[in-house]
Order: structure tokens, then C-alpha cells, then sequence
């Protein structure tokens, strides 16, 4: 995989995430809140055809660059909660995501949208999971992190879900500009009998 | 040496033990990296962010109420308007004569929002002044004379501002009447925040005898009890919103208790620019 092309891609797609927030969240009450995760569809379409281990390599990189984005309150001791920008918990499920797209790929034809948006959306569910899974140990008596403020895992699910059904709208829509652009990663398709099997 | 599998095998266990350990320790190493991602960001999601703001964003309270057509109600609503802005300039004067040595020991620095947390449980922006700037660490951040926040992190050039709206947030406020009209009804109100679609509302609790009405503007309380609430003197008179919904408390005693909801005049989260109250370097604690 060019890692250049990675490098440009994954800003321009996180810049539209943090700077498009605005627009992605019209104010509707039952998506309140809710974006499409950009970071999710990029690796989604590494992890479709890329190697394993580039895979990856990338979705750590990429999950890396969401925990950096992201500040979580944290209730220490006092009136005011701590805001703190966590490692960890988004590289993982951005990891673990990964390994389920590699687990799919087999089977899933990556030439067409609708295929491309539902693996979009089944891999997200891993990642939410894991990165629920993961806040809501935080806290818990016997571990030293505190736990998030406020923190609900069922409206962080709900939440989830909601990402989940935009970020499989927008995969839609990036599938075609993906794909097009898949001379610039010169991925090294790999072969064997999974690959055989589609 | 180790094979790539056992490589990623530590780099995973790493992250899973990194992601459990307390907040002040993990944030000491992540701050430096997270600081400099914002500023690779800051110059075009600054632009982008202005610009979906500018399409989304809920119309201000104020402008909500101004009068259409009709001349009469607009003489009478800028007749009130001139009443309420002699109202607040006497209020002003009020701060500024009792805090005036404090104010003057401030700069103020303009910021621009360079993105938000897009996340109504969590809301933060942050803005392209930070550490460079003066800007420190608990720094109270309004938008003309609306409180927006308090900075909770800075880095070199970019700081995090926790919102007002944030469910943590605990305010004591003052709630008074938007006109010169009814100047003895002044009352002093708890409030909670509760975010709630997005932006900020808070529920109080208040006796059910109380005048207080819809349109009402509430204030960070200035008064003699300024114990507590963690917000420092010079923010206090500062507009928390407008009361736009009083309800009986149905949960409680509706008979005794009323609950009112307390709005930001302006949609918090989409602001496009705001104003910190950086204290002068003369008059910081010796920090070199």
C-alpha cells in the first residue's frame, strides 16, 4: 500500500469529519447528535483489499488519530470533571473492526456500493461495541482509570446505532470515489483460496 | 526478535493497558500529540466549520423575537430594547464598579472555533488560541456578553473549552426580568444543566409564588454568596440564557414547585468565534 496516499487521505477525510460537523448533524431530533464516521469507511475500504497486517497497521493508525480527536470527561475528584484525551480505546476497535472486515472479505464482492456500505455498517458494530466495551470498564473499583462522566454504555449504543446507519449512507456515496482512486494505493490484491472463492 | 503477529499481540495488550490507566496520566503523554493534530487541522476545519455553522445554526434567541412588519410592535420592541440595554449597561456598571480593579487586570484574547465535539453528553469546542496566547488552563471564555465556557485544556496553539451546557456544568444563577418594568422582581434560582437536543437547558426548581416569567434572562450570580460553583469572579453577571419554559414539576409537588428551562441565547456549539479572559502576564503566578 502507498502510505502517502494513506497519509492524505486519512486527513482529508478527518478534516471533513471534525470541520463538516455542523452539516452532518442537521438538527434533526432523532439523529440528533449522530455523524457518519469517515475514519470507519477508510478502513474499511483498506481492509477489503489490503493485507493483512497492512490492514491492520492501518486501522491502529487510524483508531490512533480518533482517540487524538477525541476528549473525554472523566470524573475525578472534586465538583469539575477532567477532560482527558484517552489512547486506546478507539485504536482498538478500530483493530478489531479491521479484523472483522478481514474475516468478511472473502465474501463480500467489493464492487458494489450496497456490499461496500453493509460491511461498512457490520464492521462498525464491532467497533462501537469494543469501544463501548472498553469506556465501560473504565471505573470499575478494581482498575485505576476513572470512569467517564455521565457515562451511559445503552445511549452510547443507541448513538452507535445511529452513526452506524449515516456512516453506511455516506460509504454509499464514497464507494465509487474510493474505488476510482484505487491505482493511487497500488494495493497489492492478495491471492489464495479465499480470493478464489469470489 | 519478534515476528510481526507478536508485534501487534504487544502493540494490542499496550493499548488495553493504556486505555485503563487513570486520566491525568494518560493525558500528560496524549496531550502534546492530540495538540499538534489540531493544529494540522485548525487552519481549514476552522473555514469548513464557520461555514456549516453558518448553515445549521439555530437563529439567536434575540433575533427570534424581533417584530415583523408591523411598525408599531417594532417601536415598542426597540423602545424595550433601549430599556433593557439601559437596564443591562446599569448592570454592567454595577460589575464593573464592584470588580473593576479585577476586569482590568485582564486581556481579552479573540478566538476562532476550529471545531466541536459534535457530541450533545460531551460538548467542547476548540479554539486556535492557546498557550502562545496567554490562554491557561481554566480561563473563562464568553461570546460578547453570553458565557460560553471554561478552557479545560491548552496546548500551544489550540485549547479545549468545555461548554456551559456540559452535564457537569452546575451554575447558580440570578434570574431577573428582560425590561426595566418590573425591577423588584429579582430572584436568585439554582440551576442545573441538562443537555437536551444538542443545547443547553437547564431545569430549576423554584417556589411556586415566585414571578418568574418566560422571557426572563438569567445571569452568572453576582452577589455576596460566591462560594463554590468553581467560577471565578470576573465571570459572574455574564448571560446564561433566557427562561423560555416554566412548567409545574409534575414529578414532585406541582402545587409548590414550578421548573423552569433556562436556553443559551446563542447555539453554543456552533459558535464561530469567541472571547477569553486571559489574565494579564504581569498579573499570572510565577509559572516560568
Amino acid at each position: 500500500m502507498n502510505w502517502l496516499t494513506f497519509a492524505i487521505a486519512t486527513y482529508l477525510l478527518l478534516l471533513l469529519q471534525v470541520g463538516l460537523r455542523g452539516l452532518f448533524d442537521f438538527n434533526v431530533t432523532a439523529i440528533e447528535g449522530a455523524e457518519p464516521n469517515l475514519l470507519l469507511i477508510l478502513m474499511v475500504f483498506i481492509a477489503m483489499v489490503a493485507p493483512l497486517h497492512t490492514s491492520l497497521w492501518a486501522a491502529l493508525i487510524l483508531g490512533l488519530l480518533a482517540d487524538l480527536e477525541q476528549r473525554q470527561a472523566l470524573v475525578v475528584a472534586g465538583d469539575e470533571p477532567m477532560h482527558a484525551v484517552l489512547v486506546g480505546p478507539w485504536a482498538l476497535a478500530f483493530i478489531a473492526a479491521a479484523y472483522v472486515v478481514l474475516q468478511m472479505r472473502g465474501v463480500v464482492y467489493r464492487n458494489s456500493p450496497l456490499a461496500f456500505a453493509l460491511t461498512v455498517f457490520i464492521a462498525g458494530m464491532g467497533l462501537y461495541l469494543v469501544h463501548t466495551a472498553i469506556l465501560s470498564i473504565r471505573g470499575l473499583p478494581f482498575l485505576p482509570g476513572e470512569a467517564v462522566a455521565g457515562w451511559s454504555a445503552t445511549q452510547e449504543l443507541i448513538g452507535a446505532f445511529l452513526n452506524l446507519v449515516y456512516s453506511a449512507l455516506i460509504a454509499l456515496l464514497l464507494h465509487l470515489p474510493l474505488r476510482s482512486s484505487e491505482r493511487l494505493w497500488r494495493f497489492r490484491i492478495p491471492t489464495g483460496p479465499a480470493r478464489r472463492a469470489v | 526478535m519478534l515476528s510481526r503477529n507478536q508485534w501487534l499481540a504487544v502493540v494490542l495488550i499496550g493499548l488495553l493497558v493504556v486505555s485503563q490507566l487513570p486520566g491525568p496520566m494518560v493525558h500528560s503523554v496524549s496531550s502534546r500529540p492530540a495538540h499538534l493534530l489540531s493544529t494540522l487541522l485548525t487552519p481549514l476545519s476552522q473555514w469548513m466549520l464557520s461555514a456549516g455553522n453558518r448553515a445549521t445554526r439555530r437563529p439567536d434567541l434575540l433575533q427570534r423575537r424581533e417584530p415583523g412588519e408591523d411598525a408599531v410592535r417594532q417601536l415598542r420592541a426597540a423602545r424595550e430594547e433601549i430599556r433593557r440595554l439601559q437596564r443591562r449597561i446599569e448592570e454592567y456598571e454595577r460589575i464593573r464598579h464592584r470588580f473593576g480593579e479585577q476586569l482590568e487586570a485582564f486581556d481579552y484574547v479573540h478566538a476562532a472555533v476550529t471545531r466541536w465535539s459534535g457530541d450533545p453528553a460531551n460538548p467542547w469546542l476548540e479554539i486556535n488560541r492557546g498557550r502562545r496566547h496567554g490562554v491557561a488552563e481554566g480561563d473563562v471564555v464568553v461570546n460578547y456578553r453570553d458565557l460560553v465556557g471554561r478552557v479545560v485544556d491548552v496546548g500551544p496553539g489550540t485549547a479545549t473549552v468545555r461548554l456551559i451546557t456540559h452535564p457537569q456544568s452546575r451554575l447558580e444563577v440570578r434570574v431577573q426580568p428582560d425590561t426595566a418594568d418590573e425591577p423588584a422582581r429579582h430572584h436568585l434560582v439554582m440551576v442545573d444543566a441538562v443537555p437536551r437536543r444538542g443545547r443547553f437547558e437547564a431545569m430549576v426548581e423554584v417556589d411556586a409564588d415566585a414571578p418568574i416569567e418566560q422571557g426572563d434572562i438569567a445571569f452568572l450570580h453576582v452577589g455576596e454568596h460566591r462560594a463554590g460553583r468553581g467560577w471565578p469572579e470576573h465571570a459572574y453577571g455574564f448571560d446564561v440564557g433566557m427562561v423560555t419554559r416554566i412548567e409545574p414539576d409534575q414529578e414532585r409537588l406541582p402545587l409548590l414547585r414550578k421548573r423552569i428551562v433556562i436556553e443559551p441565547f446563542r447555539d453554543l456549539p456552533r459558535l464561530s468565534n469567541v472571547t477569553v479572559f486571559v489574565r494579564r502576564e504581569y498579573e499570572r503566578p510565577d509559572d516560568n
